[in-house]
């Protein structure tokens, strides 16, 4: 260890104690380890790191569980790796105007646990709940399939502190639900990567716990019929929470209730909130919809508190429950809110699963909304012709598209040139979101399009002057 | 120019009146004139702006004012829309007085306004010869002479529309025929003539007398003069005034007549307003009182007295121009024309979008801010060819010209535009025949 | 005053007839819906972005400041030239670019109307969400300028929910866009942090919108009450049930007075407070959550609770609601809007708290607001015509802003800092706070050109220095 490193070490013990602080951590990050683990227990402590990272030039990463760690280009310069778990507390909880501030480091399991009680929603459903934590979620905007409802994290943030890398703490924005004093940095710092600051907490808007959620599910054998259900369910007065589509690969990928239905074919998931009538009213629509476009096949209906007076919560019913009694229908329906929570579980673990199945690359392509489909039969089209395995999921509501890959490097890179090239035809883009295999080969964000990227980089200069946090990782390299 | 600010003070009794206007920008969207040109000073906000300034001292009365209020088609669209209801044409009334009485006016407008409007005679040879003139193929000439766009605005516009030149004017060819009802007589009708009928397009008015008639009206052809209207227009409000004592003269007894029509909008809606413009007169504003209770617009009158349901059919798409002076802006006769015209046989009514917005004729306004004006008709004309419809009808002998006009600018030479009056009369002669 | 070569330049760029810059004219651009007035060097009719861009280009190398107008209704000196320069006049690009019902989205110039949006998809059955009440008469530019709300906000989201990309000209007049159709551009939310920027990061010229499919079912209430306290606690405990409703409107008694001369919407003239109250969504589980409403009401004491039985008696209670800051002209022809925001319970508390203010200055104080989003606004009034009110009221306005601010709100909701509230950022930042807020001024103007002397108190510039007749 050079001497350098450890009069590090040495201040920073001073700052956090010793406890807190780590040396060569096991940690990479496209290739390259820090020399030491930071683990504040306070904002007060952050900024003292911070503004000692500053003074001595050193490159800070922060991270919370560490779960998007890997997206982004190989950092310029790593030394301390930030962790903000530490920062664990809920700083303000008010059930009744329907808003929680809570620490960096809080995970959004243990949010949604706490709301949950009061039969309040959080609106954000971010991959690996279990282990995300709302600094990250906030600082990589990362939001899953109800965002097609409830709106991204732009929408439901209120306000930020920020420790800045000279070690101030600032706020932005407030709790309340309209803002419009003064700029909206809030939304600058919400998927920002950690390159303006470290979010050290974040206030957000709750819901009234919906009275009733379900899942839909029915299978399609060609994308062709499911683009054309999620064209009539967009342009209805249906108002689905999510509309997810999963590719037969990913949908092997899929464990417990949906894991033996309609094998080899495309999987339609189909999030349905609200009013208990208005529940089951667009499940028999739905239903009719799918049937028309591909018959003879079952809807899986996981639902709520419906069981049907005088049963058992089974687990799944053969008969149907959402049409009135004696109408011929398809549909099966299994009736508790486990099997609802464990299905998004599953959808929201699709990443790791996927890598486990051995899905090395992980891409997220976004679209204009219609457009998305095209870009999915693209990518079928180019996997197949370069030998590539793909599975992938589509948020129909948004133009997301989710993929994971395998196969030989160069053949992987070839895909993403090419459906790179197209999402940026039709106004779109293509970021990679897991790197281990390139090392900096392939331009994780892509050439910004519709960003003005000399603005972000003043933007930078102006918050980072040093160049202290992230250097090097987020689009044109800042 | 001068730098000494004086404040205007004729205009302190519209103090409380300019004071109301809370810059609110409501009145943008419908003023016809701001949609065109997108100008501030056009809009009722703005000139509520000059307005305050020159009572409060702000700014002088100086001729970069002028355009500001110059532009503005008097339609009310601004009140209309304006929670206050700001009555911004009285400002711009008030101004254009107050700047020609500081300024003077051209002294050709300022002898025609005393010379010929109030002498239908001298009218009528001035115009005779300006058709003549067209009808010689001197028609360039004619319009050279300027003159007659100021005498009456819409013959310029008139005399580039027809191709006919009308043989003769309303009031003679009214001289010697038949003005009693057909069948039983039921009402004694005055019938006021309006310039824009009497000297460009006659043949309205001789359909008017014929639905009249039909409808048991004894109709007598008043010897009023203009209305005035265009003179109050132009800030004249002396000068309107005059006009309105003296027509209320020349009709005499009212009581004579059960009833006073103009299917001119214009004029039976400025008739309307003698009483408010004589306000301050306590002989006249007696007589205009008097003169209120018996004046109708036509279709007013049609739908009051239950006109006889027409039988001849006429097959086609119809759509209908309200003119200012008929909006709710103005008199409010706006469902009694839609009325008669679907209960004609065969035609399809189809209402167009914006319908009562002014279609940029305004007085002398299309002549004297030409482009503007077309750009307003433009609009309505882009509304007029949405609904498709082959006829326009309206009540106003300018709109009948500027949308006329409009048809054919836009080569929308299938798109007839008649008068209400017009509609019934051909209606009524094809089931007599 | 700027130099005659300038306005020659800008001639050359827009035309003669373009150019204003005679004293007549200029004072028909020297206010907005705000009290003060400044009066510009000269207004530019401006017809695309080019040539937005050529006369910012102008402006730099001049060294002249310039600001972008939309339809000029905002309430807090947004549009006033402080520092003189150009007015850059938007009013012409109003076209619709593209209507693209497939990806629900639709590309705007700025100067469009907001309802005018609506109105040109309404018949595909789809609608843009956020409906200020000037909806009629403020531009979709505007709108982004202040991150402008509206009744169905507080179901749907504010303006920057829902513009997602823009082509903008920036300050030094390159050209460049921001977000787009598609979500999740690569790079820092611009468009976020540039909607609500009044102007001063530079014009935009192009917006994209996202449109909403119309909802299938609607129903609007009218709850009359005896007392705003009741009122407030309904308001709280709808949303305690587990309602969001399209929205949660309050009206006092001034205001429904003056709705009421002004057009007649049948609200009752003598209660003390009314709410109005849109559900909409599936029909499906509509009628129960309107009974809900009902018996929650009830609970709080309701008077009458009307429902409007067609879309007449529901576009009645809507343009008396709309109508509502017009309409006070009929009280006294002149208001301040105190447009702060509190957390939804601290409503009854912090409207009490408004009216001693009004007490003791002797100002008669109405309210109109979005309670659901607890979004008051004390409407001040007065009559301009008497400096001394207009002096007292801006006093009132601020102390009434202090009350939002302790209470854990802030200092406008939806209608912009401008000139009017650049110092009562004071009251919910600290100057750390607004010196990172400076920064993003300082990388986007570094000659701070856009519209100088706006939203930040460092660098207000005070009405005294600033107004020039
Ligand atoms: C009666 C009344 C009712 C109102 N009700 C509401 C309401 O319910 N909700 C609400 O939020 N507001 C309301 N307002 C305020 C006002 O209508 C809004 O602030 C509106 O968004 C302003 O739009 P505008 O077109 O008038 O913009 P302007 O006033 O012209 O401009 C506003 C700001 O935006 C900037 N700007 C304009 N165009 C652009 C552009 N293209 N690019 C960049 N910047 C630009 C300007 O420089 C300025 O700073 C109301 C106002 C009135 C008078
Ligand atoms: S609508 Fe009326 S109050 Fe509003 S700006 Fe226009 S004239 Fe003034
Ligand atoms: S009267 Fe008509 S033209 Fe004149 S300002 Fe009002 S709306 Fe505009």
């Amino acid at each position: 260890m050079s001497p350098k490193t450890e009069s590090y070490t040495a201040a920073l013990t001073g700052i956090v104690g010793k406890d807190a602080v780590e040396e060569k951590p096991q940690v990479t990050v496209a290739g390259k380890s820090p020399s030491l683990r930071v683990r504040p227990k306070s904002v007060e402590e952050v900024g003292k790191v911070l503004a000692f990272a500053n003074e001595n030039g050193l490159g800070v990463i922060p991270t919370g569980s560490g779960t998007k760690l890997e997206t982004g280009n190989p950092p310029e310069k790593f030394d301390l790796l930030l962790d903000l778990t530490g920062l664990d507390q809920i700083v303000e909880y008010d059930a009744e105007n329907l808003t929680i501030a809570a620490q960096a480091g809080v995970r959004v399991k243990d949010l949604v646990e706490l709301v949950t009680k009061d039969e309040l929603f959080f609106p954000v459903d971010p991959a690996f709940p279990g282990e995300a934590t709302i600094g990250g979620v906030v600082a990589t905007s990362d939001n899953g399939p109800k965002r097609f409802q409830h709106g991204n994290l732009r929408d439901v943030v209120l306000g930020v502190k920020v420790v800045l890398p000279n070690g101030e703490l600032v706020k932005f924005g407030g709790r309340t639900i309209k803002n419009v004093s003064g700029y909206d940095v809030t939304k600058m710092m919400i998927g920002s990567m950690g390159i303006l600051g470290v979010i050290v907490e974040a206030t957000f808007r709750l819901l009234p716990e919906p009275q009733r959620e379900d899942i839909l599910v029915h299978a399609f054998p060609k994308l062709s019929e499911v683009t054309k259900l999620a064209g009539q369910v967009l342009d209805s007065v249906l108002v689905p929470s999510s509309l997810e589509l999963l590719s037969p690969a990913a949908r092997k990928l899929i464990k417990g209730v949906a894991s033996d239905f309609a094998v080899g074919e495309y999987l339609l998931v189909v999030g349905l909130e609200g009013h208990p009538d208005a529940v089951v009213r667009q499940e028999q629509d739905l239903t009719s919809m799918c049937a028309n476009l591909a018959p003879n096949r079952t809807a899986l209906v996981v639902g709520g508190d419906y069981v049907a007076e005088g049963k058992e919560a089974s687990e799944r019913e053969v008969t149907c429950q959402i049409h009135d009694h004696g109408e011929a229908c398809n549909c099966e329906t299994v009736t508790d809110q486990a099997t609802v929570d464990s299905l998004w579980e599953e959808i929201y673990n699709l990443e790791r699963t996927a890598k486990e199945a051995g899905y090395a690359v992980a891409a997220k392509v976004a679209v204009p909304l219609a457009q998305v489909w095209e870009m999915a039969a693209a990518a079928e089209k180019s996997a197949a012709a370069n030998g590539v395995q793909i599975a992938y999921k589509i948020s129909a509501g948004n133009g997301l598209l989710n993929l994971y890959m395998q196969g030989d490097n160069e053949k992987v890179l070839a895909v993403l040139e090419d459906l790179r090239t197209l999402a940026q035809k039709r106004e779109g883009s293509l970021v990679l979101k897991s790197t281990p295999l390139f090392n900096g080969s392939f331009e994780v964000w892509g050439e910004p399009q519709g960003t003005h990227i000399s603005l972000i980089r003043a933007t930078k200069a102006k918050y980072d002057p040093n160049g202290v946090l992230n250097v090097g990782r987020y689009v044109g390299r800042i | 120019m001068s730098t000494e600010v004086t404040k205007i003070e004729e205009f302190l009794p519209l103090y409380d009146e300019v004071a109301k206007c809370g810059k609110c920008g409501f009145c943008q969207p419908t003023c016809p004139v701001y949609r065109a040109t997108g100008k501030e000073s056009y809009v009722a906000r703005g000139k509520n702006a000059l307005f305050r300034n020159l009572i409060e001292g702000e700014t002088v009365m100086e001729a970069d004012l002028k355009e500001a209020f110059e532009n503005c088609l008097l339609c009310r669209a601004c009140t209309a829309n304006c929670f206050p209801a700001v009555k911004t044409d009285q400002l711009v009334v008030a101004f254009r007085e107050s700047y020609a009485q500081r300024f003077g006016r051209s002294t050709i407008q300022r002898w025609i306004f005393r010379n010929f409007l109030p002498y239908p005679d001298r009218m009528a040879r001035v115009i005779g010869l300006a058709w003549l003139s067209k009808r010689m193929g001197m028609a360039d000439l004619a319009k050279k002479m300027g003159i007659v766009g100021m005498i009456n605005p819409k013959l310029e516009t008139a005399m580039e529309l027809r191709d006919e030149v009308p043989a003769s004017f309303l009031r003679d060819r009214t001289k010697n025929t038949d003005l009693t009802a057909k069948g039983e007589s039921k009402y004694k009708v005055g019938y006021w003539v309006s310039c824009g009928y009497n000297y460009m397009l006659p043949e309205v008015g001789e359909a008017t007398i014929n639905v009249l008639r039909h409808n048991g009206a004894d109709v007598e052809v008043l010897g009023n003069n203009c209305c005035g209207l265009p003179v109050y227009g132009y800030g004249d409000v002396e000068g309107a005034r005059n006009l309105a004592k003296k027509n209320i003269d020349v009709l005499g007894d009212l009581d004579q007549y059960d009833y006073i029509v103009s299917e001119c909008g214009s004029c039976s809606g400025h008739l309307k307003e003698y009483a408010e413009l004589l306000a301050a007169d306590p002989e006249y504003s007696v007589r205009a009182e008097r003169l209120l209770s018996k004046v109708r617009s036509f279709s007013e009158l049609l739908v009051e007295i239950d006109a006889e349901k027409p039988q001849g059919e006429i097959q086609a798409s119809v759509t209908y121009h309200d003119p200012c002076h008929m909006t709710t802006r103005y008199q409010g006769v706006v469902t009694q024309p839609r009325e008669l015209i679907k209960n004609v046989p065969g035609v399809e009514f189809r209402e167009m979008t914006e319908s009562d917005w002014c279609c940029g004729a305004a007085g002398s306004y299309n002549i004297m801010h030409n482009d503007v004006s077309m750009k307003v008709l433009e609009r309505k004309m882009g509304n007029v060819a949405k609904t498709e419809a082959e006829i326009v009808v309206t009540e106003c002998p300018s709109c009948i010209m500027q949308l006329s006009l409009g048809a054919k600018r836009q080569g929308m030479e299938n798109t007839k535009v008649m008068n209400v009056s017009q509609l019934l009369d051909e209606s009524y002669r094809q089931a007599d025949n | 005053m700027i130099d005659q070569s300038v306005i020659q330049e800008l001639k050359g760029i827009v035309g003669e007839d373009n150019v204003l810059h005679n004293k007549a004219d200029l004072q028909t651009y020297e206010y907005d819906a705000y009290l003060e007035k400044s009066l510009p060097d000269a207004v530019v009719f401006v017809n695309s972005a080019q040539e937005v861009s050529d006369v910012v280009k102008v402006a730099n190398r001049a060294q002249v400041p310039f600001v972008a107008r939309g339809r000029a209704t905002n309430l807090s000196g947004g549009v006033l030239a402080m520092r003189q320069g150009i007015v850059i006049e938007l009013a012409r690009m109003d076209r619709i670019i593209d209507i693209d019902i497939e990806n629900q989205r639709m590309i705007v110039e700025p100067a469009i109307y907001n309802l005018e949006v609506t109105g040109a998809i309404d018949n595909l059955g789809y609608y843009y969400a956020p409906d200020p009440a000037s909806g009629k008469a403020c531009s979709i530019g505007g709108n982004v300028g202040e991150d402008a709300g509206g009744p169905h906000c507080f179901k749907y989201g504010v303006t920057s929910n829902h513009v997602l990309g823009m082509e903008v000209v920036l300050p030094d007049g390159e050209i460049t866009w921001l977000g787009g159709k598609a979500l999740d551009t690569p790079g820092l939310d611009l468009t976020g942090v540039f909607v609500g920027s009044e102007g001063t990061l530079g014009i935009a010229t192009k917006l994209v919108l996202r449109i909403l499919h119309k909802p299938e079912a609607v129903k609007t209430m009218l709850a009359v009450y005896d007392s705003i306290d009741d009122a407030s606690s309904s308001v709280s405990a709808i949303v305690s049930h587990k309602m969001v409703p399209a929205t949660l409107e309050m009206m006092d008694n001034l205001v429904i007075q003056a709705i009421e001369q002004s057009m007649a919407a049948g609200f009752p003239l003598d209660a003390a407070a009314v709410l109005l109250i849109e559900l909409d969504g599936l029909k499906d589980g509509m009628e129960e959550m309107a009974d809900k409403i009902v018996e929650i009401c009830k609970e709080n004491n309701v008077r009458e609770i009307k429902v409007a039985t067609c879309e007449a008696e529901r576009a009645a209670l809507w343009k008396g609601r709309k109508g509502a800051f017009g309409a006070i002209a009929r009280l006294s022809p002149n208001y301040l809007v105190a447009d702060g925001t509190v957390p939804r319970t601290k409503l009854p508390e912090t409207l009490r708290m408004c009216r001693e203010i009004g007490d003791k200055y002797g100002l008669r104080v109405a309210n109109v607001f979005h309670a659901g989003d607890g979004n008051l606004h004390p409407l001040i009034l007065f009559d301009s015509r008497n400096p001394e009110d207009k002096e007292k009221v801006l006093k009132a306005g601020m102390e009434m802003l202090q009350v939002c601010a302790d209470m854990g709100g802030t200092v406008s909701g939806e209608h912009g800092v401008g000139i009017e509230k650049a110092m009562a950022m004071y009251m919910v930042y600290n100057e750390k706070d607004l010196l990172a807020q400076e920064w993003v001024k300082e990388a986007w103007d570094p000659q701070d050109l856009a519209n100088p002397g706006k939203i930040l108190p460092q660098r207000l510039i005070k009405r005294e220095e600033a107004h020039v007749s």
